[in-house]
């Protein structure tokens, strides 16, 4: 064990010590490796924050991250299938410490119809109130007035929609539907103010207006909703929470965001996908960089190993100090190139990337003006792990081939 | 330590294939060597002096023949396990010192002991007092680039001896020094092979190592074709 160890401290500070004796190679390679890795670390942020924003649009625009809703709505979203909540559920919805906002609504599927123009619309009843902060139903209005509460009779507008309808804030619009027995309903509504969403398609979507004159209008009875959307306190507590709900409204459909919006899931997982594949690219081309300077090294020291050999260093300590200089190399370069990964993400990005002019194009996905990259841990130590072992892997080549020079030919020749 | 130190080559030939010729490095050479003998090899160039020094200390195979050192028979060794017998038994000095040039000089004579797992405090100790001995106590820090090539030998010669091997293959080992260095060096070795009978065995041209020698064996063409021992040894 005493030999074992005293072997490897030598080995070990040879390693270290060979690493510094070609310091311009040797800084030309930690250069590759940390530019390499902190690239990756900032692509892998933005692309994670791209993902995030398309979730987080998906679950605070209206889908929330639990929905209840009627066991027929999802395939059929006709206005007859409602769900029947009365307050007392609703406040025991609220109590549940994991919930953060509790959200019914009515929806329906209309005609907009304005003085000159018409557009399809889904229009959302609402409890303005609740909604604020929580959904894109409880936007502040950027022109004209939000609307003030569940009695509010006036109608709230997407920006985008009003240039399609020619009409303006302040001006009447007609809604026309399907009533809950079947026959056309429909009531003229003032626009009190319109909003903005993250993606511009969303604007032209939906509309809002306050639950009691909607309801009025459908004729649909007190405690009648066709959906409750549930805002967590987090994420993560979503299969924590299911079951529960699941329990209280055991006629009712309780989905999850990612099963209400599976194209959301895809394309994150396709991400992800994409990613680890990136990761490993590069990892393997920052490694070809170390294994190459390792080659040079040997090159140059051939009689050098052929001494320690002479010595009497085993094959097996040849190697291991070789493959200590690649994980050196590798492990202070990939330590030092996430660190610039974090400082770029952190400090110069925080703030994000607008991608303004081409708003046109992130909006079909799901991405608003702005990019906010986001940093996971886990990218982080994945590189490094992936760099590091793949790396040092790589370096057995370099380091086998020390193992082949035969001393009594390196003595002579070199 | 192994029993005893004594050296047998039996009909020992090596042959080098060079292109589509073969060169015969040594053939059927048989030698013994006792222990504590304090022997030069000498003959012209190509005669297969470092050829035989190299398969004495393994690092290097015979193509037919026996080399045994004491009850080991070298040649059926792998080569892990010669590298492992060089470390315990067999020191080198070789022509271009061949110090490792990131160590410093006494890391340098510290090696081989520290591949042997003596302690830290016992292998300084004995690395700076060899270093003394050798002239060398106020260069101990310096690395192999900042010291003469007198110096470097010397250091190449503690690094031989301090870990009290068995047998010493010395290859040149006074070639690019200067007169003085040279014999201090020779007397150094010639101490150790009396107080503590280390065997030597020098491959050499020069004379006042020769003169030194207590066996004189000429190599000519891979052949043995003078080996005697010197009367006044």
């Amino acid at each position: 064990m005493k030999t074992l160890f005293s072997s490897l401290s030598i080995v070990f500070f040879l390693a270290l010590r060979n690493i510094f004796r070609n310091k311009r190679r040797t800084f030309v390679t930690l250069l590759s490796v940390i530019l390499g890795v902190s690239s990756t670390l900032i692509l892998a942020g933005i692309a994670r924050g791209m993902a995030q924003q398309i979730i987080d649009d998906s679950i605070y625009s209206l889908v929330g991250h639990i929905k209840i809703q009627h066991i027929r709505f999802h395939h059929d979203p006709s206005i007859a299938h409602t769900i029947y909540v009365d307050e007392h559920q609703l406040s025991s919805l609220r109590a549940i410490p994991e919930v953060k906002a509790v959200l019914p609504r009515i929806r329906i599927h209309a005609v907009l119809q304005s003085e000159r123009d018409a557009a399809p619309i889904t229009l959302i009843g609402e409890y303005p109130e609740r909604e604020r902060d929580f959904s894109l139903g409880g936007s502040l209005a950027t022109r004209g007035n939000s609307l003030e509460g569940a009695q509010d009779s006036k109608i709230m507008l997407g920006e985008s929609i009003l240039p399609t309808l020619k009409s303006e804030v302040g001006k009447r619009i007609v809604i026309l539907t399907q009533g809950a027995k079947g026959d056309i309903a429909s009531k003229g509504f003032r626009i009190t103010g319109t909003y903005q969403a993250e993606v511009r398609n969303t604007e032209k979507q939906f509309a809002f207006t306050g639950i009691e004159p909607l309801r009025e209008l459908l004729e649909l009875s007190q405690g009648q909703y066709h959906e409750i959307s549930i805002i967590l306190e987090d994420e993560s507590m979503i299969e924590g929470i299911l079951p529960h709900l699941r329990q209280l409204f055991p006629n009712a459909d309780v989905r999850s965001w990612e099963t209400l919006e599976p194209l959301v899931v895809s394309m994150s997982k396709l991400q992800n996908g994409f990613l680890i594949i990136w990761f490993v690219i590069v990892v393997i081309t920052v490694s070809f960089g170390t294994i190459n300077a390792l080659l040079m090294s040997i090159f140059e020291r051939v009689r050098e190993i052929a001494i320690v050999n002479a010595l009497g260093m085993t094959s097996r300590w040849i190697i291991i100090e070789t493959i200590l200089q690649a994980f050196f190399l590798l492990l202070s370069g990939g330590t030092v190139g996430i660190l610039l990964g974090i400082t770029v993400l952190e400090g110069f990005l925080s703030e994000g990337i607008s991608v303004k002019q081409f708003a046109e194009g992130t909006s079909i996905v799901g991405i608003g003006d702005r990019i906010l990259p986001l940093l996971h841990t886990s990218d982080a130590l994945t590189i490094l792990i992936l760099l590091t072992v793949i790396g040092t892997l790589g370096c057995l080549y370099p380091a086998w081939l020390a193992t082949r020079i035969k001393p009594s030919v390196a003595l002579k020749k070199f | 330590m192994i029993m005893t130190k004594d050296i047998n080559l039996n009909s020992i030939t090596r042959v080098y294939q060079q292109g589509e010729y073969e060169v015969r490095a040594l053939s059927d050479v048989s030698l013994h060597f006792a222990s504590g003998e304090f022997t030069t090899l000498y003959g012209p160039s190509g005669s297969g002096k470092t050829t035989l020094l190299n398969i004495i200390g393994g690092l290097d195979l015979p193509t037919s023949g026996e080399v045994s050192i004491g009850d080991m028979q070298i040649q059926k060794l792998s080569a892990s396990a010669r590298a492992k017998f060089r470390l315990r038994h067999i020191g080198f000095i070789f022509q271009s010192f061949n110090l490792i040039p990131v160590l410093s000089a006494r890391e340098n004579v510290e090696f081989t002991m520290q591949l042997q797992g003596v302690d830290r405090k016992i292998r300084r100790q004995r690395a700076i007092r060899i270093l003394e001995q050798v002239g060398l106590g106020q260069l101990i820090n310096r690395r192999p680039g900042e010291m003469s090539g007198g110096q470097q030998q010397r250091v190449a010669v503690a690094r031989a001896i301090v870990s009290e091997p068995d047998i010493i293959l010395a290859d040149e080992p006074t070639a690019n020094l200067d007169s003085q260095t040279a014999s201090e060096l020779l007397s150094l070795m010639e101490e150790l092979n009396t107080t503590r009978g280390v065997t030597f065995l020098f491959s050499t041209h020069d004379e006042r190592v020769m003169e030194r020698a207590h066996r004189l064996i000429r190599l000519c063409d891979g052949r043995v074709e003078n080996d005697q021992y010197l009367p006044h040894h």
